[in-house]
């Protein structure tokens, strides 16, 4: 009952926090909503026993992302109302109406699956600590997880080669 | 809980040499200490990267016979991920080779330029040869990223960075919905391997997630293919991007989509053939006739090509439309070897119409646009013949390998009774001769302006331009050779 | 009973040696002298001619009494080229009656014009290019007419099509001839689309493109009348009229006028214009099956060739008539397949080859020696000047009128019995190709008469240039005089006491002869004072067209003028021919392009606005440029237009 209590609370602050960072207009407000946001998804990551990723969710993620993005925004003095606004109405207008009739499709088949009985088995014992997702990730998920460094690298080698090409 | 993996390395050899040759090229900088944007750097890339190219391609060569799972069926190498890999190594090796002039006006240095280069070869790799729905993403994301950066990488061109940050953010839209219908893959069929999705699927219980859960599954590799009306990003990245890159990604890019996107359909999705199917015929309805459309209109180049790769990706969902899931063997379904044919018929003559654009550039003057060409077919006889055939063969028209390429995608339509959509696909590619021809009319029956300069010799320039040429005349005269290949690869789909 | 096919290994050195030479002036062109280049081309061709010569003796060899022996071919195969899903190509080619007739007129016509051509083009500074072109041209067409399977033909098919809009844009720096190449290509673009997509339905219903099998196949699996062998049969018609100039794609034919006269001649005249006669009597087994399409291909057929006439008749171009009148004569051939009268259709295809082409080649001589000029109000009195041009110009003037023993009387008198007796015939198809006549017979002479009698009106520097043309040019005109004058002998009908033997020789090729298909019910049979009665007729219209000429352009030349006055808005809609051309323009061209324009241009392509957007935006640095071109607007309505796509995707595997 309480788990439920903690899952809605969060579930819904989650949302409501992602709303706001996307409708601020100060950028520094935005990310503080942000930071809200991560550390909802933490928690219900927590609710649902991934400890491992709930740690990891509130270390990256609203750790050294978002600071990352404060000090970027400090450094470059951004002002209230230089992120882009929508201005065209109508195209804002179609969107909504796009995202919520994609949300009620979202709705009715999640309900639609409620009856489902071939869902994978309840978590076992151990599920979502550090040991046991790092059992997983260096066994099962190897390749994808040397992939992923790959990835990184491409994402460095990317940043170094924009900002170098910003300066001259 | 499954022990380690057992790794074959030996099959992973294709991927190692394409990481240490992009490792390898990331430290030419500091070889070439301080210039790292000479000449020299830009050749010495040059030539690393068409060495690791090509040892790549030969080790992916000598297994092309093999058949096997590898990292605990996270990886699967058969001869249709063999044929892409070496359809894409082979595509990027004549983007190499297209890029050897241009990478020196470019802002980053050659080496950084060939490395990213060579990283989203490998992520393409990857991806053709995933049998996990997981290392698919991750490949795709290697892919995309090394190739967003590249669009924008551009030295003076103010729409590079505008091309490279719509492809980013649009991308990164795209992507999102891949990763969210791959989760709700894993939670209702409780697998993100393609082999166990197939099995996992049941629609007769809450089936509705899951079919959500393809579709978003599907928009990701479709955004890839620049499929309508996913596509409003094509155009601006390919007149933005080096053109060099807009080859790139019309061809490798396009191919490595259109190969994930076989494999998932027939491996994965053939029990939901009856939803996706109807589908695929109206997106391919769709994407040819915007992309014709579009075409007509545009007065550049790089932006006109890029219109008709979004057609040419229509032309190609017709084939997937056909797609025959009862078929006794897929040998008897023309619909998939199609594919794997038009893909390498539209690598050669895309890469070559790009390079022949390259190498008008190279007097100093900007050659983009319909207006620019103008006289040049007579100024430069070679060029100009060579335009004109990749340009007919972009319009189908034969000998060259572009009309079997439609044939073959029209006969497969109309072998599975989808005689609407043959008749579709043919007018449309009726209409598309109009804008093709039209460079050719630019070029031989219309005077420049001004005097048109004399053209420096580039001998990679040349070598691309001649092997695409000879490539798209072999493809039209003798194809039987890719099509006993394109026939086989495809037999180890299901 | 399979027809007997006959392993003959030199056949495709008729294709390949016009290739062969195409590429070797290509390479060598540059370099060689003038002379040699047109020697090479020459040969190229009469190699292929001698080889179909060759080809064609050991074919009459063959021919025994049985229906096999007599549809034998010579065939010969080179490659598989495709096998996929049930589909086989070979390039092969099939030498059987049918395409000794056509291999012999189009490499023997070729084979005259390329030695016509090394006169006329002497002094054209792009000699080679166009001796490569026509060499190319040749290969193709010869392709088009030995294809032993549709597609391989559809290459032939492509292939004419491109090198004669390469050589009609040859005098490539003047853009209305640029324009004028570009406009057949695309007009031929909507026919081949046509016929493309005949060959796929002929593959997806009988799963085969090979002519022997679909001849053999098609009255087992096809229903006679059946909607879908009529849908066939009219796609394939779509075909034959872009490449053969029907109604109502017919409208580049005298644009391409604008070529070289020898190029009118080779390609406007005498054999690509008549691949779509050929291709439906190659296929006559199909329209035989779709009586409906019949009708269609005969009523087009004579409504072209009166539309066309009439059309002709007040021009003032040289080029321009002879074009309108193939456009005519080509209706003359449609009207004939389309009431099953194919061997007639094939031999006027044939003698007009030979009509035409002079006449062409004539008016090439003409134009040469009038300085390039085409006005035949400016012309004249050249009978003197030109007695070589002048006298094969009237024996293919006689030819084409059908006046006899000249070749046109026996092909064009043919066509319009049959047009009259056959069961798919009707007086009314009749009556037009019998008005055609006449009015052939008037602008022809017409043409005669203000271009070779009479003053000439031409200005001193032009007549100080008169001269006959040089022997290159004056022997293929003779050559072809005497082909008009005999050529119809092959096909003398039995009333005339002749054995009308190509008819004959074309018999077993053709479904309705051999018993195969049979959907017409009882043949008629006439009695034969109606035939006379009808010879006689044609050959009154002539004469009575050929007397109109005479009164009007010799006795009374101020007659024409004052006709016109008379009835100037009939005048100016004929002159004009029928504003055609600008219907077309304001009803079909310009909606397509405004469509485009507004809807796509503006809704799919935001390039335009996007670049003044730009232009703004680059004045700002850093991030605040990011920040501008965020802000153009774009970008939200792409992820916009993605939503909408996510939505109606998910949409359609939900629901």
């Amino acid at each position: 009952m309480a788990e439920q209590i903690f899952f809605y609370f969060f579930a819904a602050l989650s949302i409501v926090s992602a709303f706001l960072a996307v409708t601020r207009k100060n950028p520094v407000v935005s990310v503080v909503w942000l930071i809200s946001c991560m550390f909802s998804l933490a928690v219900i990551y927590v609710i649902l026993s991934a400890f491992f990723l709930a740690a990891v969710q509130v270390i990256v993620y609203a750790g050294a992302i978002l600071m990352l993005f404060v000090f970027v925004i400090m450094m470059l003095n951004l002002k209230t109302g230089m992120v882009g606004q929508l201005r065209n109405l109508g195209l804002k207008f179609v969107g909504l109406i796009a995202a919520l009739l994609i949300l009620r499709q979202f709705y009715s088949a999640i309900k639609g699956a409620g009856a489902m009985t071939g869902l994978p088995p309840r978590a076992a014992a151990g599920f979502g600590e550090a040991a046991a997702v790092g059992k997983l990730l260096y066994s099962q998920y190897i390749y994808p997880l040397e992939l992923m460094a790959v990835l990184l690298l491409v994402a460095i080698v990317g940043a170094l080669v924009l900002a170098g090409k910003e300066q001259s | 809980m499954t022990g380690f993996p057992s790794i074959s390395w030996n099959l992973l050899l294709p991927q190692i040499v394409l990481l240490s040759t992009a490792l390898f090229l990331l430290l030419l900088a500091v070889i070439y200490r301080g210039g790292g944007r000479s000449r020299g750097a830009t050749v010495a890339g040059a030539v690393f990267s068409l060495l690791g190219l090509g040892v790549a391609a030969f080790m992916a060569l000598a297994q092309y016979d093999t058949v096997a799972d590898t990292f605990g069926a996270m990886l699967r190498l058969d001869p249709f991920s063999t044929f892409f890999t070496l359809l894409i190594i082979g595509g990027a090796a004549l983007c190499v080779l297209l890029s050897v002039r241009e990478a020196g006006g470019l802002k980053a240095m050659a080496g950084e330029y060939y490395a990213l280069l060579i990283f989203s070869v490998l992520g393409m790799v990857v991806m053709v040869t995933a049998a996990d729905l997981l290392v698919i993403f991750i490949g795709l994301e290697t892919m995309s990223l090394a190739v967003y950066i590249l669009v924008g990488i551009g030295g003076e061109r103010e729409n590079g960075a505008e091309g490279s940050l719509k492809y980013f953010l649009i991308g990164a839209f795209a992507s999102a919905f891949l990763i969210y219908g791959i989760a709700l893959l894993l939670g209702t069929t409780g697998t993100t391997r393609l082999d166990g999705i197939a099995s996992g699927l049941n629609l007769a219980e809450g089936g509705s997630l899951q079919l959500v859960a393809v579709a978003l599954v599907l928009i990701g590799f479709l955004f890839k293919i620049a499929a309508v009306p996913f596509h409003m990003w094509a155009p601006d990245a390919y007149e933005g991007a080096p053109t060099p890159i807009t080859a790139f990604m019309a061809v490798a890019v396009k191919a490595s989509a259109f190969a994930v996107l076989l494999r998932v359909l027939n491996v994965s999705l053939l029990p939901l053939a009856d939803y996706w199917l109807p589908v695929m015929w109206t997106l391919a309805v769709l994407t040819m006739t915007v992309g014709n459309l579009a075409a007509i209109f545009q007065g550049n180049i790089k932006r006109m090509l890029a219109y008709s790769s979004i057609a040419h990706a229509g032309y190609l969902l017709v084939a997937l439309a056909s797609i025959d899931p009862a078929a006794a063997g897929v040998g008897n379904d023309p619909a998939m070897a199609s594919v794997l044919f038009y893909l390498t018929v539209y690598t050669l003559m895309n890469v070559g119409a790009f390079g022949v654009l390259i190498y008008l550039g190279g007097g100093g003057r900007q050659m983009e646009t319909l207006e620019q060409i103008k006289g040049t077919g007579f100024r430069y006889p070679l060029l100009g013949v060579a335009m004109t055939v990749f340009m007919f063969s972009l319009a189908g028209i034969p000998p060259t390998g572009g009309f079997l390429g439609k044939f073959y995608v029209f006969s497969a339509a109309v072998n599975r009774g989808l005689i609407s959509l043959a008749i579709i696909g043919v007018l449309n590619s009726a209409a598309s001769a109009y804008y093709y021809i039209r460079v050719t009319v630019q070029m031989y029956m219309r005077q420049s302006d001004e005097q048109l300069p004399g053209l420096p010799f580039s001998l990679p320039l040349a070598a691309a331009v001649l092997l695409a040429l000879y490539g798209v005349f072999q493809l039209g005269i003798a194809p039987s050779d890719l099509l006993t290949a394109a026939d086989r690869a495809v037999l180890f789909l299901r | 009973m399979e027809p007997l096919a006959v392993q003959y290994d030199i056949l495709r050195w008729i294709v390949l040696s016009p290739l062969l030479g195409a590429v070797v002036i290509s390479l060598l062109g540059r370099t060689l002298p003038r002379k040699l280049t047109g020697t090479i081309a020459s040969a190229a061709v009469g190699v292929s001619f001698f080889i179909g010569l060759a080809a064609f003796i050991k074919l009459k060899g063959l021919a025994g009494h049985g229906h096999g022996e007599q549809a034998a071919f010579l065939s010969d195969t080179l490659y598989r080229w495709l096998a996929v899903g049930g589909l086989s190509v070979d390039v092969a080619f099939a030498f059987d009656r049918l395409s000794a007739v056509m291999v012999l007129v189009v490499a023997g016509v070729s084979a005259l014009i390329h030695i016509y051509s090394m006169g006329y083009m002497a002094h054209d500074k792009s000699y080679w290019r166009y001796f490569a072109y026509l060499n190319l041209f040749v290969f193709f067409m010869l392709v088009l007419v030995l294809a032993d399977n549709a597609v391989v033909m559809f290459v032939g098919w492509e292939g004419v099509g491109l090198c004669s809009y390469l050589l009609i844009g040859f005098w490539f720096e003047d853009p209305e001839k640029a324009y004028a190449g570009k406009k057949a290509f695309i007009v031929n673009r909507i026919g081949d689309f046509g016929f493309l997509l005949g060959i796929i339905l002929i593959f997806w219903t009988l799963g085969t493109v090979n002519f022997n099998e679909i001849a053999g196949q098609a009255p087992a699996v096809l229903v006679a009348g059946g909607s879908l062998a009529t849908l066939i049969c009219l796609l394939l018609f779509l075909g034959a009229t872009g490449k053969s100039a029907q109604i109502p794609l017919y409208v580049w034919l005298p644009d391409a006028m604008a070529g070289p006269t020898p190029v009118s001649a080779l390609i406007h005249a005498a054999t690509m214009v008549t691949a779509g006669v050929y291709m439906i009597v190659r296929l006559n087994v199909l329209y035989l099956l779709a009586p409906a399409a019949m009708c269609v291909v005969a009523v087009v057929g004579a409504a072209t060739a009166i539309y066309a006439a009439s059309i002709g008749l007040v021009q003032n171009d040289i080029k321009k008539v002879l074009a309108y009148s193939t456009v005519s004569q080509l209706g003359y051939m449609f009207l004939a397949v389309g009431v099953g009268a194919f061997s007639a259709g094939i031999f006027h295809l044939m003698t007009h080859a030979f009509f035409k082409a002079l006449l062409f080649l004539g008016s090439g001589s003409v134009i040469h020696a009038m300085s390039g000029k085409q006005d035949i109000r400016e012309m004249g009195g050249l009978k003197k000047k030109m007695p070589v041009t002048y006298w094969t110009f009237l024996f293919a003037t006689l030819a084409i009128a059908g006046i006899p023993p000249f070749a046109g009387f026996f092909s064009k008198d043919e066509i319009l019995w049959k047009a009259f007796s056959s069961p798919q015939g009707h007086w009314g198809l009749w009556l037009i190709g019998f008005a055609a006549a006449g009015m052939t017979a008037f602008y022809m002479f017409r043409l005669v008469f203000l271009t070779f009698h009479g003053q000439c009106r031409a200005d001193e520097k032009t007549k100080s240039h008169l001269h006959e043309s040089p022997y290159l040019m004056t022997v293929p005109l003779m050559v072809l005089g005497v082909l008009s004058v005999i050529g119809g002998f092959v096909g003398i009908p039995e009333i005339l006491g002749g054995g009308n033997g190509f008819h004959h020789w074309l018999a077993p090729l053709l479904g309705n002869e051999n018993g195969a298909v049979q959907v017409s019910a009882g043949v008629q049979h006439w009695p034969h004072a109606v035939e006379y009665t009808m010879i006689a007729l044609s050959v009154a219209v002539a004469v009575a067209g050929i007397f109109g000429a005479w009164v009007f352009y010799i006795k009374q030349p101020e007659k024409p003028k004052q006709l016109a006055e008379r009835w100037p808005l009939l005048h100016q809609l004929v002159y004009n021919k029928y504003y055609i051309d600008e219907i077309y323009n304001v009803f079909i061209v310009q909606p397509i392009k405004l469509t485009s324009t507004f809807l796509l241009w503006k809704i799919f392509d935001a390039g335009v606005i996007d670049g003044v957007v730009n232009l703004t935006g680059s004045s700002v640095r850093g991030l605040g440029r990011v920040a501008a071109r965020l802000q153009n607007g774009y970008a939200q309505a792409y992820a916009v237009t993605f939503l909408i796509g996510v939505l109606l995707l998910i949409g359609s595997f939900v629901w």
